[in-house]
């Protein structure tokens, strides 16, 4: 009779185990009617934080989007950056150009948008046209002409000083002769040189003023000689002056035109300084050399070909960023933030087997094609590239982007490299990802919090009232119109409502998992189609969780028919002393299930220890052995107070060869604790599930649909006799959306979902006896499980303490007996 | 045709060669011209004596052209770099004579440059000799050489500075004399096979009559030919202003008449040490 009442108490009836969305609560046909949804679902939170990290300009306002994977923050972050870009000016262009004065260290150029290119372009067409008017100059007459004047004027002066010689010579009887290596001077007579014997047959002293003679010639020979390479220099440096002379004069009006043109630009204009400049400087490298025969400048034109490409390619632009086509500020998302594709790079080409790069080489990275606006990066996509994240935190710190590369940096590569010069940053970034790596990173670096200070936090579920309903109705309808699927009637998008509940685990919750949600349109979208249908209904969406289910679920279906087989031993009827049916839950992947397990108490006379063996053998985690504590806890408090706990008591979980972790057992191994004390059956067509603190007090626990249904499987499978149910704790009664099977079977009666606050409940519900409660004394009525546990405790105390004075009075005997042989 | 009867045929070219650039471009141009002729190509080397002789005097030094040293002349040495150039000249000369497929012999000889090119002149038609450049020192030599050419032998000499080519048009210098008929044929020869050949006749004559006629004349023998031929005459002119004229015309090759009033010159001479194209001087 009390057993009944009990059962009537916590039993709970069919329309707590599965909270309905009303389809008649939308006034909608279908989601085709609805409009579409613009706002962020059910996150207020992060909302106002993104609203907040968006308006403030101060320095380290950079965002950091946290949440679980698949709520939308990457989408949420973008929709907010693209309307905010719209109306923010768009950035600037920016180029590379050449330095003429570091060649290492190209020069950047800032431009309005659009102007990269066109300064790209005219240098491109002053190349083209330096090279035509310095090609006329240079071809012109009077370039020739004086160009010739200068050479004629040099050979002149070489010739006259040896005409004049050879006449000197020719007047003192001696002639210069041209020798294989070089001249000589030698007498001459009638045009010959003469012979030695005719020199020897000359008298002595002719012989002699002979010799001065030649000696004289000599020292004036040499003395031309060596006067002819300062002549030479002179000559070249008088043409190299023509050279410059012409070319300033070719190539100034040229780039005056361009001086006017950026006259706004310093920068620009230096640069057109430095061109001209160089431009003549070098000039000589624009000069065909069509004229020479010379068969060494004739080998040399190849190179000297390249010679003057290589000169002219100096002049071009590098445009790294060009804004000539965007509108607003840009918002880039970089999808692989290496290094290199954050702050840019400078590439290589290889030359007869160097490697070479020039300013030409510079690419932009994603913090220049972002800079003026804004960047999303994958905080673990950033954090797992090598040295991507230090590099940005160094951007973000120096407000410059510095393209250093990385090959130099770790001395990989030796070879010619740049410094191109820095850029100013002006960007706002938002880094998304996992909750734990913004706590790690707070925790763990330093800067972190200096340059990520808005944190974006993102919920994982939203209320379901009715009016969240309806909004969760326009983002299905939404999402669907954005997947470009059918629209859902009324009944399926009451049916995704419902589902979102059960996946956030909670009836009055809807995940705002958009990846699920999405997952599950599609699906239902795809069997819709299937059945020929224009519009998803309620059995599609059905159709869909059952596919998924049924892809996921073989662990299940193994571990079923093992129980099923009795390879796993669970009873689902009938009574057994200490051994109760608890429950587990399992996840694969994105897939749970309940899974029933069999846990079992031994008791004998002790020293007040509980032992959980799963723990000796380190298969329990640290919170199921707490539970195991708290039980001993409970015990002594409650049954012990006066007497010493006396017990040695034993847990397990039968057929157990993974490792446990969790609490939510905890209430059952009192219950299979209890039992073993007091030797009161338990009914084995009950499971339980919950766990317990230290006054007795049944707590909630997770996966708590997945638990029942894992138990309402087999028993269903083995045949449902009525008699059986689950013992859930009662603060996770608010959880339950169970499938539609179960809520039917306990309408129908034949299964029992029972919600219990204290373990004194669930104990009386397990054993049919009444749990009893303390007197005034603190003494129990007989009759009741409590009464049952106290007096085998107390009898176990005293066999202890009988046994341990036994103990004591045998071992003074004995000591005596020692002394006596002794 | 009256091609057969025209004077000169060519059919020995005589080339004199030292290991010097402009000899080995003088060299390419003779094969040119081998070619064009179908002629017989003879490649002269003259181990000069005067410079064996130099090495016998004991106070004579070489001055290195570039480094301005001075160094003592010894004879073996002298010897061996006069081999070298010879051996240079003939690779050179055995290298074109394969390429072109002409008929080619080469041949060293000692002895003063002058006789010996005067003596390997006698049986050839065009002697061609290289012309020193005006950064090197001229020495008596090729001066002599030339002019002994013209005054000694009956043929055509050929002074080639920097592997000049013949070039369009011919400049000829036209008179009274016979040379300067012949002149006009070995004109006519050289361009015969070109297409589009010109020619540029500067008529020398005391008077516009005797240009009149010796224009007609002229242009009976260029006539038959497709030739644009331009006309200049010059009447009571100077050698000087010969010159003169010569250096206003556009040109290529330069062809004279080794006549003594011209040739001896001191503005013809001095043109012809400073003008690059080739010069051809008849005698």
């Amino acid at each position: 009779m009390d057993n009944h009442n009990e059962h009537n108490k916590t039993r709970l009836s069919a329309a707590m185990l599965y909270q309905a969305t009303d389809p008649n609560l939308f006034d909608f046909e279908t989601t085709a009617d609805l409009e579409e949804l613009t706002d962020v679902v059910g996150q207020p939170r992060a909302v106002d934080a993104m609203e907040f990290g968006m308006g403030i300009q101060q320095q380290g306002y950079n965002i950091f989007a946290l949440g679980p994977t698949g709520t939308g923050k990457q989408d949420v972050i973008r929709r907010f950056f693209e309307q905010e870009a719209e109306s923010h000016a768009v950035p600037s262009d920016w180029c590379y150009v050449y330095n003429f004065k570091d060649r290492h260290k190209p020069k950047a150029i800032e431009l309005p948008a659009g102007m990269g290119i066109e300064f790209r372009d005219d240098m491109d067409d002053l190349i083209e046209n330096l090279e035509t008017a310095l090609a006329s100059a240079f071809e012109s007459e009077e370039y020739q002409t004086r160009r010739q004047t200068i050479m004629e004027e040099f050979k002149e002066k070489q010739s006259q000083a040896f005409e004049e010689l050879q006449r000197q010579a020719q007047s003192q009887g001696t002639a210069l002769i041209r020798t294989p290596a070089g001249l000589a001077v030698a007498p001459i007579r009638d045009g010959e040189v003469l012979s030695p014997e005719e020199v020897q047959e000359l008298p002595e002293e002719e012989e002699k003023r002979l010799e001065e003679k030649v000696q004289e010639i000599q020292d004036e020979l040499q003395d031309i000689l060596k006067k002819v390479p300062s002549w030479q220099r002179e000559m070249r440096e008088r043409l190299n002056e023509l050279n410059r002379e012409m070319a300033n004069f070719a190539i100034a009006g040229l780039l005056d035109e361009l001086r006017e043109t950026y006259a706004d630009f310093p920068k620009v204009v230096e640069h057109l300084d430095a061109v001209q400049e160089d431009v003549v400087e070098h000039a000589e490298h624009f000069l065909t050399q069509n004229g020479q025969q010379n068969p060494l400048a004739q080998a040399m034109q190849g190179e000297a070909q390249q010679q003057k490409a290589r000169s002219l390619r100096r002049y071009e632009v590098n445009v790294v960023i060009d804004n000539s086509e965007s509108e607003g500020a840009p918002v880039v998302y970089e999808d692989n933030p290496t290094y290199q594709n954050l702050i840019g790079r400078v590439e290589h080409r290889a030359q007869m087997g160097a490697l070479m790069t020039d300013f030409r080489l510079i690419k932009a990275g994603a913090l220049h094609r972002a800079n003026g606006g804004y960047l999303i990066l994958d905080a673990r996509k950033v954090l797992t590239q090598p040295y991507a994240w230090e590099a940005l935190k160094r951007a973000l710190q120096s407000k410059e982007i510095r393209i250093e590369s990385l090959g130099q940096m770790l001395s990989l590569i030796s070879t010619i490299s740049l410094e191109p010069e820095a850029i100013p940053l002006n960007i706002k970034i938002a880094l998304y990802g996992e909750r734990m790596l913004y706590y790690l990173l707070w925790q763990l670096d330093p800067e972190f919090a200096d340059l990520f200070k808005v944190q974006a936090d993102f919920e994982d579920v939203m209320a379901r009232d009715e009016e969240q309903q309806q909004i969760y109705a326009r983002l299905i309808g939404s999402l669907a119109k954005r997947g470009e699927l059918l629209p859902l009637d009324r009944g399926a998008v009451a049916r995704v409502i419902e589902r979102s509940a059960r996946i956030a685990g909670d009836a009055e919750k809807l995940t705002t998992h958009a990846r699920d949600l999405n997952d599950l349109l599609r699906e239902a979208h795809f069997w819709a189609k299937k059945h020929a249908r224009d519009v998803i209904t309620a059995e599609d969406v059905q159709e869909a969780i059952d596919q998924q289910i049924h892809r996921a679920d073989r662990v299940r279906e193994r571990m079923q028919e093992a129980i099923l087989r009795d390879t796993l031993l669970i009873d689902t009827d009938g009574e057994q002393v200490a051994q109760v049916n608890g429950l587990s839950v399992l996840q694969l992947g994105n897939f749970a299930f309940g899974k029933p397990t069999r846990i079992t108490a031994r008791t004998r006379l002790g020293k007040g220890e509980v032992v959980d063996i799963e723990r000796e053998v380190e298969l329990g985690g640290p919170i199921h052995s707490k539970g195991v504590l708290i039980l001993s806890g409970f015990l002594g408090a409650r049954y012990a107070q006066d007497t010493p706990l006396s017990l040695f008591a034993s847990l397990v979980f039968e057929q157990s060869y993974g490792g446990i972790e969790g609490d939510s057992a905890s209430a059952a191994e009192l219950y299979a604790l209890l039992s073993a004390i007091a030797e009161a059956p338990i009914k084995q067509s009950l499971a339980v599930t919950g766990s317990v603190n230290q006054h007795g007090q049944v707590q909630a626990i997770g996966g708590v649909n997945e638990k029942i249904e894992g138990f309402f499987d087999i028993c269903q499978a083995r045949g449902l006799t009525g008699e059986q149910g689950v013992l859930i704790p009662k603060s996770n009664v608010k959880h339950l959306m169970l499938r539609e099977d179960v809520v039917a079977a306990v309408e129908a009666g034949d299964f029992h979902i029972h919600a219990v606050e204290t373990v004194d409940e669930g104990i009386a519900l397990l054993t049919a006896m009444p749990a009893g409660e303390p007197d005034e004394e603190g003494n129990y009525p007989e009759g009741s499980i409590n009464y049952l546990v106290r007096q085998r405790l107390i009898e176990l105390a005293e066999k202890r303490r009988a046994f341990s004075e036994d103990q004591k009075t045998g071992a003074e005997t004995g000591a005596e007996k020692g002394k006596g042989e002794a | 045709m009256n091609h057969e009867k025209r004077e000169p045929k060519i059919q020995r070219i005589l080339v004199a060669l030292d290991a010097s650039p402009h000899s080995l471009a003088a060299l390419r141009t003779a094969g040119e011209l081998a070619q064009h002729f179908d002629a017989d190509l003879l490649g002269l080397f003259v181990e000069d004596l005067n410079l064996l002789r130099l090495a016998g005097l004991p106070f004579i030094r070489e001055i290195g052209i570039f480094s301005a040293q001075r160094r003592r002349l010894d004879g073996a040495a002298i010897e061996r770099q006069i081999r070298v150039q010879a051996r240079r000249a003939e690779q050179s000369f055995t290298v074109l004579v394969e390429r072109t497929e002409i008929r080619g012999q080469f041949r060293v000889a000692r002895g003063p440059v002058t006789t010996e090119v005067i003596a390997a002149a006698s049986d050839a038609d065009i002697v061609i000799v290289g012309k020193r450049g005006l950064t090197q020192p001229r020495g008596p030599r090729l001066g002599s050489t030339v002019r002994a050419l013209i005054e000694e032998t009956g043929g055509i000499t050929m002074i080639l500075q920097n592997g000049a080519t013949l070039g369009f048009p011919l400049v000829v210098v036209y008179d009274e004399t016979p040379l300067a008929e012949k002149a006009l044929n070995v004109a006519v020869e050289l361009i015969a096979r070109e297409e589009n050949g010109a020619l540029t006749l500067l008529i020398v004559a005391p008077d516009k009559e005797t240009c009149q006629r010796l224009q007609e004349k002229a242009g009976t023998i260029t006539s038959n030919l497709p030739l644009t031929v331009r006309y200049r005459q010059l009447s009571k002119s100077t050698a000087k202003k010969v010159a003169d004229r010569i250096q206003m015309e556009e040109r290529g090759a330069l062809i004279l008449p080794g006549n003594p009033p011209l040739l001896e010159d001191k503005a013809v001479l001095s043109l012809l040490t400073k003008i690059e194209a080739p010069v051809l001087i008849v005698s």
